[in-house]
Formats: structure tokens, C-alpha cells, sequence
């Protein structure tokens, strides 16, 4: 299998100074001034992706994120490390790089709002030198895929935020890349939008083989789209493994829920929680180091009978939330770099 | 090449985008060549009145004033981007362009425009018509000061707003030179004297976007015509070169408020 | 008491005026730059001989105070137009102070801050730049109108910044039926240049043009101001006053008047 993302040992510290008031002697006096901070937002990184692969790319906001994603896409040159992205090295490669990537920002439209999305098609395909035949054929393709054919003729502006967003993933699309960094991809869109979304990426990564690094908040984009998990905090890489064996260690709770023909369950068990009672049903969180879900359900089987069950894992946020605390409480401060505002 | 292609195309793209919104692009272009004219008309009764300005008459106001409008018309109207700049740098919106293929200034100056340039193209068109200071065998010199006028207000503006890769928001700064490099174009020539006229060649090249292409469209002479091309060509190069350098650093990621 | 509730917005703004610094300096810069350039022509002009009847110190004196008008003026305008384009009008409706109003003593207290630095800053460089002007540099540089002219046309100054001020609300208002104020703005304001004699006062002006300038407001903005201070009757000043009163009421209905109309149209609408 190719290697699509090499790192090794990256690093990159900002030499900065906090953003004092908006004013133009205060900029004059940090230029001469020799006080300067240092925040190391990247402090020896290294991971692989592998071809084809999915990854979700997670952390809290001032964690190194978006300095790893712009590292790995030429905007930014590192300090030091190992980075090749698809063969090329992105700071000197950056123009030729720019051939095989896409990028979507959630944030940020690459799409004129004034007209319709098919004169931003034809101006990216000039973008990256198509030829008029193979636009057209990848076109086609993608507004079939995609289902763009109604979006076509209006105004950008015109259209709703989830058909806005498949536009702006079409448009990622029309050169073929290799790779896609994904940015907030499903910020703001509507259930069905998001997992419309998730879908096309996932698919378009499965037909066509293109790697996708993803960033989120919103775990359910991560959950769907992506197999592996690399969570970074502080500059550095905190876990990078497949999304289960994320779940099977860092799970130590379930939510159980159930539904009985007794109006009130008692469940004393060590460990057992109640989040939510209603008459004939109860919500409980169980801690699976006291107390495993099986004895749980025989103690419900023994008060009555039991109409409904569930057994559910804690949302994917409780879990990452769990790694960047036990990764926090495992660290020592002996050298806590000064950090600039960030 | 294929950037010149991508250029032609990204201009194109740009003023359909404009035209998009029919009315609002009328009523730009309308309103402003109105509002030059109106403003013009304060230089017609100071010179009806004090006739000329160390030789300076009415004629040649209306051919610099003229060459002026078309210039910055252009510009504007072509690289409309060059007025948001500095906040495209400082929010970090070079991002997007630094990842495709293609040249970053142009694309940040090229994917906008200001319809109202239109507006100053066709009264500078007028003016220098009215002036009746440049023959019909001299227009391809007209056509060379506009672009001439037109690039330096582009390189200057870039220079500028450049200046917010080392010091961060300097809109209001950028404004303010701006407004000062528009100023000195449209005012006559013969009140500046030593020091003001050294600064005219140099930090505000408004030598070199007003007087300069003006007098090459009067009387295109060698002289007229080197100094012009050469004063311009030294603007844009200083230009590209303070945003490539602004570039790198941007690069590094080394500025004032690290995103 | 609602006159107080103003009062504080005016306070508010002034204070936030002082805070932006880099803007301030950008417009006393180019104050300055206008008072050298227009210095210089009329020397240049003066030296020709064809000035007529002002002299050269006079005619700077005058175009410092019409600049000080003309600079003072915060773009009310835009910010109204934001609010209706923004919707945050509607938000700022159920106040219990009238929005325009508010509005208006927040662009007020801007005025005033930029009319005290600039008016300052303005009369320093025109004592320098009028002293340097006199052939034998003896005279003190004051303009014709002496202390009192000075003082008198600062008032008037003061008068005629707010009256010019109503007519931006208006302009920003008009958002409401227009898509555009940008457009409407600027030909206001280089009418104003023109029929306000921002150059040079409208007594040199030929006679038709100045017939038609005094039936428009815009000679109460920025003539009247600058001709008391190069030395105008006591007649004059009390025409102008009334005539800056005139314009001041017919500015407030016709807002009044608008604004009124504009939120009928929006419940009508539903904003």
C-alpha cells in the first residue's frame, strides 16, 4: 500500500507576541522590541496514512490542529521534522502539491456567491489546467453523484446551506486529488444534510480510493466517515488508532435503558446510576468497572418482565473528552513552554 | 501560459459576478462618473477664475484628472481586491489561494471588484476628450498612460496593504496612504515644489500614476515615454517583490497575532 | 429623564472616539496634507496676481474651516444602512429610546470629539501656514474676521456640522427604499463641494450659479461657516442663522417623517 501523509518528529513553534491592542505604535514598538514569546504549537508529531485511508483528526481548539493541516498543505513551513504528502515535500512543493489536493473549508467558500456554481466549476478547471474534455467528463460525473443537476443555473446564494455544501465538495472533487482535507465539513447543515454529506465522502473515498483527512467538532462526522481516530492536545499526538479500539478502552460507561411492566424499577447495584425515570421506563448509567451490563439485566429480569432494552455507548465526545483528561492529569510541568495568546 | 489563461478567465469571471447584479452595477457606474464630474466641476470655476497655475491651465487638469479616473477606474475595476488586502492577510484568507496552483497576489487581487471604477473609467474617458489634448494619432499613448496609471495604483496598493505582514491590522494606515496616493495625482502639478515633489517620486508614487502618464499622453516623447514606462515598471517590481517577501513570513507563520 | 439617557450615549461615543486613535491620526494627516496643498496654490495664485478680492490668508483661513466641516461628519450614513441591511434595526426598535435618536447622539458625540482635535489641530497649521504667506510675514496670520470672526464662525461651524450630519442620517436612511446609499452619498457630497463653496467662498462664483446654490442647503453647510470667519457682516451672521435653523427643522421632519414611513413598510412587510 502507498503512503499517502508521512510525519515524522514535526515540530513548529510560533515566535510571537500576544496580541496587545489593535494600534499602530504598538505595532511599531513590537517590532523593535526585543521581547519575544515562544509557543510551541507542534512538538513531535509523527503518524502515517496509508492510501485510501479515512482518518479523523481531533482535538480542542489551540491543540496544534490547524498548524498540523497547514503544514501538511504548504501554507505553513515547519521548524523541523519528516513531512512528505503524497511524495512531495509541501514547503517546497507547495505549487505542485496543489495539483493533488483538495481542500473544503465549512467555514470558507471557494464558490461565487453571485453566480451559478457551474462558472466556479469551469474557472477550478482552469485552476489546475484541465483539459476542456476531461472537465466536462468529470463533471458530468460529479453533478450525477451529487445530484447538482437542479443547483446548476442559480446563483450560489440562492441555494440552501446542505446543497451549498455538496456544490463546494463537488467542487474539491473536479481534479481528481489524491487527498482532501476536510474542515468542519457539516457546520451548521440540518440532520439529513450532514449525513448526505458524510455519505458522499465516505463513497467518493471508497470509488476512488482518495485519502481524507478530517477535522470536526462534531464527532458524528468522525464516527462516519473515518476508521482511525488521531486525537492531539498540546502539540502533541495523544492517540492514533481505528475508531473500535478507541471505543474499547476508553468505554467505561453504557447507558441502559429500560422498559418494564413494573411503574417504577429499583436496580441496587454498585455502580448503577439513574439519568432519567419515567413511569414503566428507566434510563441508567452503568460503570462497567463495578458492575458488567449482563447483571444489570438479570436484576431487571428479576423485578418483572422486560419489554424493551437498550444498551448504548457514551456519545464519541465523552470518550475524547476522557483522553484529553487523562492525558492532562499524566503530564508533567517541569517545562511548561510560555505561550502566547492564542 | 496558463496563468495568463487562468488571468483572462478569473477577469472574466470577475465582472460577470458584478454584472450579476444588473441594477446595483448601473447604478454604481452611473453615480460615480456623475459624482466626478460634479466634483470636477469645482477645478472648471477656480480655473475660469484664476486661469492657470504656473502655466497649468484647465486643459491640462482635465487630461490629468482624466488619465487619473481611467487609471484608478481600472483598477479598481479589475483587482478590486487591492482595497481589502490587508484583512484578507491579517484573517488569514490567503489560505485558500495558497493551496492552489496558482499565483496568490493575483487571485487575491482578481476575485473582486468595485463596479463603481467603471464608473470612473467612462468620465475619465470624457475629461480627456474634453480636453482636446490628445490627437487621434496619439490615443495608443492614451491607452499605454491608463495602464501605466492603472498598474501603479495596483503595485501601490499592494505595497501598502503589505505592510500588514509585519504589523498586523493596519487597515485604517493603508486607507490612509491610499487616499493620499489619489490625492496627489489629481492635483496640479506645479505646486509641488522640492521636498513634497521628491516624495511624489519615491514612498507616494503619484508621480508615476499622474503627472507622468499624462504628460506621455499629451506628448509622448522618448523621455516622456521611458520615464513613464520606467517609473511604473519600478513600482510594480518593488510591489511584487514586498509581497513575496510578506509571503514568506506569512509562511512561517511569524506575524503579529499568529493565527 | 430622556434628555440624560442621550447625554450618556453621547459620552459613550466620545469615549470610544478617543480609543480610535489610528483612524484619528489618518484624518489629521490628511487635514493637513489639504491646508499645505491649498496654501501653496493660493500663494502660487496670489503671486500671479489674479486673487481678486480676498487675499491669500484669507482664502487658507477659509478652507481650513470648511475642511473642519467637512472631515468632522462621521459617515452616519453607513452605519444606519448597516442596521436596516442587517435587520438589527428591528432589534433595536423596542428600545426605550427612539433609534434614530440614538443613533444620531452616538454620530454626535463623534462629531464633537473630531471637531475639537481637528478644529485645534486645524487652527494651529493655519496660523503657521497663513504666516508664512504674508510678504513681509508681519502680519499675526489671523483672517479678516479677526478673534471674533474666528470665534463666531466656529459656532456656525458647529451648527452647520450638525445640520450636515441630519442630512447623512437621511441619506442612510433612505436605505430603507433604495438598495444602495453609497451612490446617493457621494453625489451629495460633491454637490456640497460645489454649491457649498468647499474651494473658495461663493462670492467668486459666477451669478447664476450662486442664485442657485442659495436655494439648495448646502452654502449653510460649508460657506456660511468659513465667510464669518474671514470678516462677514453682523447681517450675515443673523441670516445665517436663521437660515441654518430652517434647514435644521425641515431635516428633522422630513427624518422624522421617513422614519415613520419606513417602519409602516416593515410591519407591512414583516421586516
Amino acid at each position: 500500500m502507498t503512503i499517502a501523509v508521512e510525519l515524522r518528529d514535526l515540530r513548529k513553534s510560533f515566535r510571537g507576541r500576544a496580541p496587545s491592542a489593535p494600534s499602530f505604535m504598538a505595532a511599531v514598538r513590537g517590532l523593535v522590541s526585543a521581547k519575544s514569546t515562544e509557543f510551541r504549537a507542534v512538538d513531535g508529531i509523527s503518524f502515517c496514512i496509508e492510501e485510501g485511508e479515512r482518518v479523523a483528526f481531533i482535538g480542542p481548539n489551540g491543540a496544534g490542529k490547524s498548524t498540523t493541516l497547514k503544514i501538511l498543505s504548504g501554507i505553513l513551513q515547519p521548524d523541523s521534522g519528516h513531512v512528505r504528502v503524497l511524495g512531495l515535500t509541501p514547503a517546497q512543493d507547495r505549487v505542485q502539491l496543489g495539483y493533488r489536493i483538495g481542500t473544503v473549508f465549512g467555514q470558507r467558500s471557494q464558490l461565487w456567491q453571485h453566480l451559478p456554481a457551474n462558472d466556479t466549476f469551469r474557472l477550478l478547471a482552469s485552476v489546475y489546467d484541465l483539459p476542456e474534455a476531461l472537465f466536462r467528463s468529470r463533471l458530468a460525473t460529479l453533478v450525477e453523484v451529487f445530484a447538482l443537476a437542479p443547483l446548476m443555473s442559480q446563483p450560489v446564494r440562492k441555494l440552501s446551506l446542505g446543497e451549498r455544501m455538496r456544490c463546494e465538495l463537488a467542487a474539491s472533487l473536479l481534479h481528481a486529488p489524491r487527498l482532501l482535507f476536510l474542515d468542519e465539513p457539516t457546520i451548521g447543515l440540518d440532520v439529513t444534510a450532514k449525513a448526505r454529506v458524510r455519505e458522499l465522502v465516505r463513497e467518493q473515498s471508497e470509488r476512488d480510493g482518495t485519502s481524507v483527512l478530517l477535522t470536526s467538532h462534531d464527532t458524528g462526522d468522525s464516527e462516519q466517515v473515518c476508521e482511525r481516530v488521531i486525537v492531539i492536545n498540546h502539540g502533541k499526538l495523544l492517540f492514533d488508532q481505528s475508531l473500535s479500539s478507541l471505543r474499547a478502552r476508553f468505554i467505561t460507561h453504557k447507558r441502559v435503558t429500560l422498559v418494564s411492566d413494573r411503574a417504577k424499577l429499583v436496580i441496587d447495584l454498585p455502580g448503577v446510576r439513574v439519568i432519567e425515570r419515567e413511569p414503566y421506563k428507566t434510563s441508567l448509567e452503568v460503570d462497567l468497572k463495578l458492575t458488567p451490563v449482563a447483571r444489570v439485566v438479570e436484576a431487571a429480569l428479576a423485578g418483572g418482565t422486560l419489554h424493551d432494552l437498550s444498551v448504548e455507548d457514551p456519545p464519541l465526545e465523552r470518550v475524547v473528552q476522557a483522553i484529553y483528561e487523562s492525558a492532562s492529569d499524566g503530564r508533567q510541568h517541569e517545562h511548561e513552554p510560555e505561550r502566547a495568546a492564542s | 501560459m496558463s496563468s495568463l489563461r487562468f488571468l483572462r478567465l478569473l477577469l472574466r469571471t470577475n465582472l460577470r459576478a458584478s454584472l450579476a447584479l444588473r441594477g446595483a452595477f448601473l447604478l454604481q457606474v452611473g453615480f460615480m462618473a456623475l459624482n466626478n464630474l460634479i466634483y470636477f466641476s469645482v477645478w472648471l470655476l477656480f480655473f475660469r477664475r484664476f486661469h492657470d497655475l504656473g502655466g497649468f491651465g484647465i486643459a491640462d487638469m482635465e487630461l490629468t484628472y482624466g488619465v487619473v479616473a481611467c487609471g484608478f477606474g481600472l483598477a479598481v475595476a479589475l483587482a478590486g481586491g487591492l482595497r481589502d488586502l490587508s484583512r484578507l492577510i491579517v484573517d488569514g484568507a490567503l489560505d485558500g489561494y495558497l493551496t492552489q496552483p496558482k499565483p496568490v497576489l493575483a487571485q487575491a487581487l482578481c476575485s473582486r471588484t468595485l463596479a463603481s471604477g467603471w464608473g470612473d473609467l467612462a468620465s475619465g474617458l470624457g475629461m480627456v476628450a474634453l480636453s482636446h489634448q490628445v490627437s487621434v494619432a496619439h490615443v495608443p499613448y492614451l491607452l499605454l498612460a491608463i495602464v501605466l496609471s492603472g498598474s501603479v495604483f495596483v503595485a501601490a496598493a499592494v505595497v501598502f496593504h503589505s505592510i500588514a505582514f509585519w504589523l498586523g491590522p493596519i487597515d485604517s494606515l493603508a486607507r490612509m496612504l491610499w487616499e493620499f496616493l489619489i490625492t496627489f495625482s489629481i492635483y496640479p502639478e506645479p505646486i509641488f515644489g522640492g521636498g513634497l515633489r521628491l516624495l511624489l517620486f519615491t514612498l507616494l508614487p503619484a508621480a508615476f500614476s499622474g503627472f507622468l502618464p499624462a504628460r506621455l499622453a499629451h506628448r509622448p516623447t522618448l523621455l516622456h515615454v521611458a520615464s513613464a514606462v520606467g517609473g511604473a515598471a519600478c513600482v510594480v517590481c518593488v510591489a511584487l517583490l514586498t509581497f513575496a517577501r510578506g509571503l514568506r513570513r506569512y509562511e512561517s507563520g511569524n506575524q503579529i497575532g499568529a493565527r | 429623564m430622556t434628555l440624560r439617557k442621550y447625554w450618556s450615549v453621547v459620552s459613550i461615543a466620545i469615549a470610544q472616539a478617543r480609543a480610535a486613535r489610528a483612524v484619528f491620526a489618518g484624518r489629521l494627516a490628511f487635514y493637513a496634507l489639504l491646508l499645505v496643498m491649498y496654501a501653496r496654490i493660493w500663494q502660487m495664485v496670489g503671486r500671479q496676481g489674479s486673487l481678486g478680492v480676498f487675499g491669500h490668508g484669507d482664502l487658507i483661513w477659509y478652507l481650513a474651516i470648511t475642511e473642519w466641516i467637512a472631515l468632522s461628519v462621521p459617515p452616519i450614513h453607513t452605519d444606519i444602512e448597516a442596521d436596516i441591511r442587517s435587520g438589527n434595526v428591528a432589534y433595536l426598535l423596542p428600545r426605550p429610546i427612539s433609534y434614530l435618536w440614538l443613533r444620531f447622539a452616538e454620530a454626535f458625540g463623534t462629531l464633537l470629539v473630531r471637531m475639537l482635535v481637528l478644529g485645534v489641530f486645524g487652527f494651529g497649521l493655519s496660523l503657521l501656514l497663513t504666516r508664512a504667506a504674508t510678504p513681509d510675514g508681519s502680519s499675526i496670520g489671523l483672517p479678516s474676521g479677526g478673534v471674533l470672526g474666528l470665534i463666531c464662525g466656529a459656532l456656525t461651524a458647529v451648527a452647520a456640522a450638525t445640520l450636515n450630519l441630519i442630512f447623512c442620517a437621511l441619506i442612510g436612511l433612505s436605505a430603507f427604499f433604495i438598495e444602495d446609499t453609497s451612490p446617493v452619498y457621494w453625489v451629495w457630497q460633491k454637490l456640497s463641494f460645489v454649491f457649498g463653496g468647499l474651494m473658495f467662498p461663493l462670492d467668486i462664483y459666477p451669478d447664476t450659479l450662486r442664485t442657485v446654490a442659495n436655494a439648495t442647503p448646502f452654502p449653510a453647510l460649508l460657506y456660511a461657516p468659513g465667510r464669518i470667519a474671514i470678516g462677514a457682516g453682523a447681517g450675515f451672521i443673523g441670516k445665517t442663522s436663521l437660515v441654518l435653523a430652517a434647514w435644521t427643522v425641515f431635516g428633522v421632519l422630513c427624518a422624522h417623517f421617513a422614519f415613520r414611513r419606513a417602519l409602516k413598510s416593515l410591519e407591512i412587510n414583516g421586516g
